[in-house]
């Protein structure tokens, strides 16, 4: 049965993912009970992870239908490799990178130049400063606030989606995964094969992008 | 002796990590000098955290419980003994069969 694993280890005592609130026991430990055949601990693991998983799927590809076969493979496949996993990474790291792969090469598969993107980038709209490091436009309007009232209209949905529509493929990504999803740095990191520094850079040259989207928007 | 920041840009530029409270204590403070004397930056500030906000408020996915339940009966095919959820013990009691390449018709 499970042992209640209390020990938060020393480990990775820095990234140590958060107690479950599904009542089952931690990761580590359902881990090894499916590591030893317990495809019900497997279960658990699927449960808990597979929100998270459909939003990286979802958001790598775009589709729906893409996303859905990626979950597919991606337990399957974890469930075949689980005697190699060794805990020293955590199992949601793990499996994040499983399901990248999945969503890469299918992106691979499909389409896609991929120097495009950093040429894309350049084009990114960011807040114009004048020679001496000045906001060259003073952003005096706050919309801030006004975005309150306007608070999840239509129009400003479909605004924000076409936003983000035209950020370069990576950019976008990190945005939806960090900003919308909740991932952590490290996570998206390891999912998309970039350092925590390029992580963080698109990061903030995607919401400065849309920022100034949004301030159109808003009139500002 | 803290370092000041006299240039919006290099105050816009340091305000993911600013936020994220991975900067230094140092930066923090010459960063919160500039915002305590500078409106332009004060309104970046918000709009920028703002942008975050309308974005997840707007754009947050929700597994559709068709996936779910498509994915449950895939690997309950795939994986013998998997259940669903040990205190359940249920998939989603849905007619269709699990078909390995279940392609469900999404717009
Ligand atoms: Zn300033």
């Amino acid at each position: 049965m499970y042992a209640p694993t209390n020990q938060t280890g020393p480990q990775s005592a820095a990234t140590e993912p958060p107690a479950p609130t599904d009542g089952h026991p931690p990761d580590a430990a359902l881990v090894l009970l499916a590591q030893k055949g317990d495809s019900q601990a497997f279960a658990i693991l699927v449960a808990r992870h597979q929100r998270q998983l459909y939003r990286l799927a979802l958001r790598m590809t775009g589709s729906e239908a893409d996303a859905q076969e990626i979950l597919q493979e991606s337990f399957l496949n974890a469930w075949q490799k689980l005697p190699l996993f060794r805990g020293d990474a955590q199992f949601s790291s793990w499996l994040y990178r499983i399901a990248a792969n999945g969503a890469l090469m299918r992106l691979r598969r499909k389409r896609r130049a991929p120097d495009a993107v950093s040429e894309q980038a350049e084009e990114l709209a960011g807040p114009k400063f004048t020679a001496d490091g000045q906001h060259e436009e003073p952003p005096h309007s706050d919309w801030s606030q006004r975005a309150d009232e306007k608070l999840l209209s239509q129009e400003l949905g479909e605004h924000i989606n076409a936003a983000v529509r035209t950020l370069p493929d990576d950019y976008r990504t990190v945005f939806l995964l960090k900003d919308v999803d909740g991932l952590s740095n490290e996570d998206i990191a390891d999912a998309l094969e970039l350092t925590v520094p390029a992580v963080k850079s698109r990061l903030h040259r995607a919401r400065l992008a849309l920022r100034e989207q949004l301030g159109d928007f808003f009139g500002g | 002796m803290v370092e000041l920041i006299e240039q919006c840009s290099e105050c816009v530029s340091l305000l993911g990590d600013y936020l994220e409270g991975s900067l230094s204590r140092e930066r923090t403070t010459a960063l919160e000098t500039h915002l305590s004397r500078c409106m332009p930056c004060i309104t970046f500030v918000r709009t920028y955290k703002k942008t975050t906000v309308l974005a997840r408020e707007t754009l947050a996915a929700q597994m559709p419980r068709e996936l779910v339940t498509s994915l449950q009966q895939f690997l309950k095919g795939a994986i013998p003994g998997f259940t669903c959820d040990s205190k359940k013990g249920d998939c989603g009691s849905s007619a269709q069969q699990p078909d390995s390449s279940s392609d469900t018709k999404k717009s």
